[in-house]
Order: structure tokens, then sequence, then C-alpha cells
């Protein structure tokens, strides 16, 4: 990890391996070129992400979106996206962040959609819990997780990314596309306003 | 909730003790979410799917992959 994947080592991953067994549909010509030679750094980045940080962002993207299921669609996304985009990345600790960005981006999309589904939901009569929703009350069980849900997205996420994540200012920036400052600003402000509500409590 | 007691309900009132506070308690909360261990299967066969791989076949082939690995 961490280094430029190796472009001259035309070894198949074991994905084109099964392809190739599963009853040669790619041909040789494909395996030679570089295409493929990009698709076995993508291939094998994706692995070595997955069993490196797959785990940790499901968790990440939990905190944000509030059921394990979701999160997991989120990361799994996030890694599709960073396959695709492999040709620009080429390296393990620009791809790591590129998943942390996506991962915070689709789950602000998911909170965003949730807002638009639950408004329209509002009156329908309720039901027997979900498995959504049993994840969502196993999670806020813990009271600042419960608190968190109320603060803006940006605050929310910014105190993920510092205190669960651990990540340093500049890669929270990065993971938000914001600067510095804001992210300062809206961890101060997203602390203040947990205090807030949980003294409340 | 665990709290260092300095405050309601055990939390700390302020400063490098309220942090403490939060980071264990997302820490404790993100322990509990556990992940289904096949996550690779569905992003290998979508990414199967993408390069025009019918997604049954896409998703056999990365089913079998990450059983046979």
């Amino acid at each position: 990890m961490g280094s430029e994947p190796d472009e001259g080592v035309t070894r198949p991953t074991n994905v084109t391996e099964t392809l190739v067994a599963a009853g040669g549909i790619v041909p040789d010509a494909f395996l030679a070129s570089p295409t493929a030679r990009l698709g076995w750094s993508a291939d094998l980045a994706v692995t070595e992400l997955y069993s490196l940080h797959y785990r940790a962002l499901v968790r990440l993207a939990a905190l944000l979106v509030r059921d394990t299921q979701t999160a997991e669609e989120v990361v799994q996304d996030s890694f599709v996206a960073m396959h695709g985009g492999w040709q620009r990345l080429r390296d393990a600790e620009k791809a790591l962040a590129y998943l942390r960005q996506a991962v915070v981006n689709r789950s602000r999309s998911v909170l965003r959609h949730r807002t638009v589904v639950d408004k329209n939901m509002q009156k329908a009569p309720p039901d027997m819990p979900s498995a959504e929703h049993g994840a969502l009350v196993l999670l806020e069980r813990h009271a600042v997780v419960a608190a968190l849900r109320d603060l803006p997205d940006r605050q929310r996420e910014a105190i993920v990314l510092r205190y669960y994540a651990d990540l340093s200012e500049a890669e929270i920036a990065a993971a938000m596309k914001i600067s510095r400052g804001a992210v300062k600003s809206h961890t101060a402000r997203g602390i203040s306003s947990l205090r807030a509500a949980l003294e409340q409590e | 909730m665990a709290g260092t007691g300095h405050g309601p309900e055990g939390i700390p009132a302020r400063g490098r003790d309220f942090a403490e506070f939060v980071r264990h308690a997302l820490q404790a909360a993100a322990d509990q979410v556990e992940p289904r261990a096949d996550g690779l299967v569905p992003i290998r066969a979508r990414i199967l799917a993408g390069s025009g791989i019918p997604w049954p076949q896409a998703f056999a082939i990365s089913l079998n992959w990450i059983h046979d690995a």
C-alpha cells in the first residue's frame, strides 16, 4: 500500500483469472493492453483497500446515515466509483481520500433523500419496525449519536470525521471539500451544540 | 452512557474531557456496527457488470472468486 502500482506487471488478477476460467471471455489481447494493466491495478486497489478500510468506512457511514445496510450500500457505491476513477487516482493514499470523500457525499445525499421521503410518509400509519429502524435504535442508544442526528450536516460530518475517524483538519477538509478554517468552525460549533443537547437531557 | 462525572448525567462539562467523551461514545456506537462479510461480492459484481458482463454472470463470478480466494 502507499506506492504506485506496478504497471509493467501483466499477471492477471484473481478476477481476470476467474473470468478466463469461466469461459475465456477476456481475450488475450485485452490482457496485454494498457487498459488491462490499468484494470489490474484498479482491481488490486479495490481488494486491498476493501480489506484494510471497508469496516471502518461502513462504521463511519453508519454514524452519518444511522443504519448499517444503507451504510454498506454507500461504501460499496464509493468503491465502485473509486474503481472507475482509478486512472486518475493511481495511488492508495489518494484512493483512500477519494473513498472518504465519496462516503461523505453519498451519506449526505442519502440523508437529503430520506428527508424528502419522510416528509411524504408523514401521514402513513406506524408499521412494524423495519430492519433499518432496528439498526437505528441500536445506534441511538448512545446519547451522543442521538444528539448528532439533530446537528446540521456539516457539523455532524466534521464531528464524526474528527472524533470517530480521527482525521486531521487537512484530511477532514479534503473529505468535506471545504477549507481548514471551515472545518475548525464546524467542529467547534458541533461540539458546542452536542454539549448543549446532552446537558438538556 | 459512560462519562467522567463532571456534569449532568456524567457528561464532562467542557474542553478536552468533553471531546474525549464524544470520541469514546462514537467509538462505542461504531463498534456495534458489523458489516456483512461478503461486501466485496456486490462491489466486484457491479464493477464487472459495468464492463458489460450481464449482471447474473457478474454476480456468480464475483461470488466464486471470493469463495475461492
